[in-house]
């Protein structure tokens, strides 16, 4: 029990005095996580919206699809895209194995699916007669879907952060595509599975809070655009 | 008499309800306000929608200002007009940016912003209600300000579809004097559905009637649908299990008839006259509109008709409600389509 409190101790120390190693863990997770979510979104919520508006052969077997990939495991993710950049694989010679873009990439996979699900779920969601209303006033298609986009702006905000909170605490890609280089791919949850690991509990508590505390923040923020949504 | 601001040939919109819109000519003149009758599902919106480009027709041919549809941008015609639906949406922000959103697409200056809103809402009673936040306005305040959101485009064509209906009577008239003031001051061109016709006529300088999809000539009130049964050489339509009406009409099968409530005579007893349908009922409602009494009377509890009579007749005859009263009407007054 002694241990549990003394990692306790050290770690609330080492985020007082904003310790550098941890300092630099959090700065690669947040970098990672923040481009996969933007490319996630850039591709996910223009799909999302598309899906949702207009009808095509197949539309239900597209939204089945995308309802199914949001539960994709995330060490298939990181098996799926180990394949193909391993030096042995038909993308080895970009050498992006155990780099962040690895991680980018694979992350940017788990969050695609959610944000697109999402995305097209909000767009549902929104009032039918925002389109007729746009119309009417003399909207082009782009000017619409601006109309359209900017009324469920609160339920596509809740999409894009149910991705970034799903990317940010995930660890099997992480792992897998980004290997844990100290200073380069170590991010939150990699650096925390690898001082358990160690038995050194201060720095893995320390991260453990912060996940924790950005989590929190993520549900919170989630929630309040949940309501703005009302 | 205005020019021809829309025209429709041989229009004709398809559901795969098997409901079909379908109107060999019809036109519509500049500066003229247009009332469209007709019962529920006869085909008002989807006349109004068609006109506004927010569907496709499935034959047929429409004009704008004599030039076809298919000739023009449908951008550019789409916004020489525009439309206030029955239940209007309004923007979840400020009234301010819900009346500028039309101006916002047209890439009006913004520095005439300020002003053009201020004007549009002065002229639908809300002056100072810019920075309101829209969805937290009441149904009457909503409808204003879509009317302003409209307006504030100055459009050439300006559809009202069905603006009267779920919004209290005090908001009725003053929204009928402002569909008046909007067509006077603006040289607006308005056409807008409703189910009063009493009220089209009070508002409108032409009425065009739709039943079924189709512009009928006969009234509108007094609609029923029935089979056309023939007893000993005369001809009836059986419009209630107890309830027949007697006409004369080559058709056969399932017909629509309606009786213009001022061919309808009232009164206290049968009368004996030429006049083949004559029934007894209750009288149910009584309205007044200006010189003239609309009654509604209720026969056997199945049908209900709709008489015009005078007001020196409805005082003369004194006519309470719950009291039983004859209703009587020619063959010749029944029109068949």
């Amino acid at each position: 029990m002694d241990y549990i409190l003394e990692g306790l101790g050290n770690a609330l120390k080492m985020i007082v005095s904003l310790d550098s190693e941890m300092a630099e863990i959090v700065f690669v997770s947040v970098k990672i996580s923040t481009i996969s979510i933007i490319l996630a979104t850039l591709a996910g919520v223009p799909l999302g919206f598309y899906v949702a508006i207009r009808d095509f052969w197949g539309k239900r077997a597209a939204i089945t699809i995308l309802n199914t990939l949001m539960a994709l495991p995330t060490v298939v993710i990181g098996l799926l895209i180990y394949s193909f950049i391993s030096r042995r694989g038909p993308l080895g010679v970009l050498g992006l194995l155990y780099t962040p873009w690895a991680m980018i990439i694979g992350q940017t996979i788990l969050a695609f699916p959610i944000v697109a699900a999402l995305s097209l779920s909000a767009t549902q969601g929104i009032d039918k007669r925002v389109e007729k209303t746009a119309l009417t006033l003399g909207a082009n298609n782009l000017q619409t879907a601006l109309f359209i986009l900017m009324e469920g702006k609160f339920a596509l905000f809740s999409a894009i952060i149910a991705g970034f909170g799903r990317v940010f605490a995930e660890v099997g890609v992480s792992m897998m595509l980004g290997g844990n280089i100290r200073g380069f791919t170590r991010n939150i949850t990699t650096a925390i599975a690898f001082e358990t690991g160690k038995g050194e509990f201060a720095l893995g508590i320390a991260l453990g809070m912060i996940l924790l505390t950005v989590a929190f923040s993520i549900n919170i923020l989630f929630h309040y655009f949940q309501k703005k949504r009302m | 008499m205005g020019i021809s601001v829309l025209r429709v040939e041989n229009l004709i919109k398809r559901y795969e309800s098997g409901f079909a819109l379908d109107i060999p000519h019809l036109e519509f003149q500049s500066g003229r306000i247009y009332g469209l009758v007709g019962p529920n599902g006869a085909g008002k919106t989807t006349l109004l929608n068609l006109l506004n480009l927010l569907e496709e027709p499935t034959e047929g041919e429409m004009f704008f200002e004599e030039r076809r549809f298919t000739d023009l941008d449908p951008l550019d015609i789409r916004r020489k007009m525009t439309m206030v639906m029955e239940n209007p949406f309004l923007f979840h922000t400020t009234v301010f940016k819900n009346i500028t959103a039309g101006l916002k697409c047209r890439s009006v200056d913004k520095k005439m912003w300020p002003a053009m809103s201020k004007e549009a809402l002065r002229t639908v009673g809300l002056k100072g209600f810019e920075n309101r936040y829209a969805p937290a306005l009441s149904r009457g305040e909503t409808q204003r300000v879509a009317i302003a959101r409209a307006l504030v485009l100055k459009p050439e064509v300006l559809f009202l579809d069905e603006p009267f209906t779920n919004i209290r009577q005090r908001d009725i008239d003053l929204f009928e004097k402002l569909t008046k003031t909007i067509n006077q001051e603006y040289q607006t061109t308005i056409i807008f559905t409703t189910h009063d016709l009493p009220q089209a006529h009070r508002l409108s300088d032409e009425v065009i009637s739709l039943v079924d999809g189709r512009i009928i000539e006969g009234s509108i009130e007094n609609l029923f649908e029935g089979t056309v049964e023939e007893i000993d050489g005369t001809q009836s339509v059986k419009i209630s299990p107890k309830i027949s009406v007697s006409v004369i009409t080559e058709k056969r099968g399932k017909v629509n008839i309606s009786i213009a409530p001022r061919e309808i005579i009232l009164s206290h007893g049968a009368i004996i006259s030429s006049a083949r349908n004559s029934f007894k009922g209750i009288i149910r409602k009584i309205q007044m509109e200006g010189q003239t009494v609309i009654v509604n009377i209720s026969v056997d509890e199945e049908v209900e008709f709709t008489a015009l009579i005078t007001e020196t007749s409805f005082k003369n005859m004194g006519l309470p409600i719950d009291s039983e009263i004859y209703l009587t009407f020619k063959s010749t007054s029944v029109t068949i389509f």
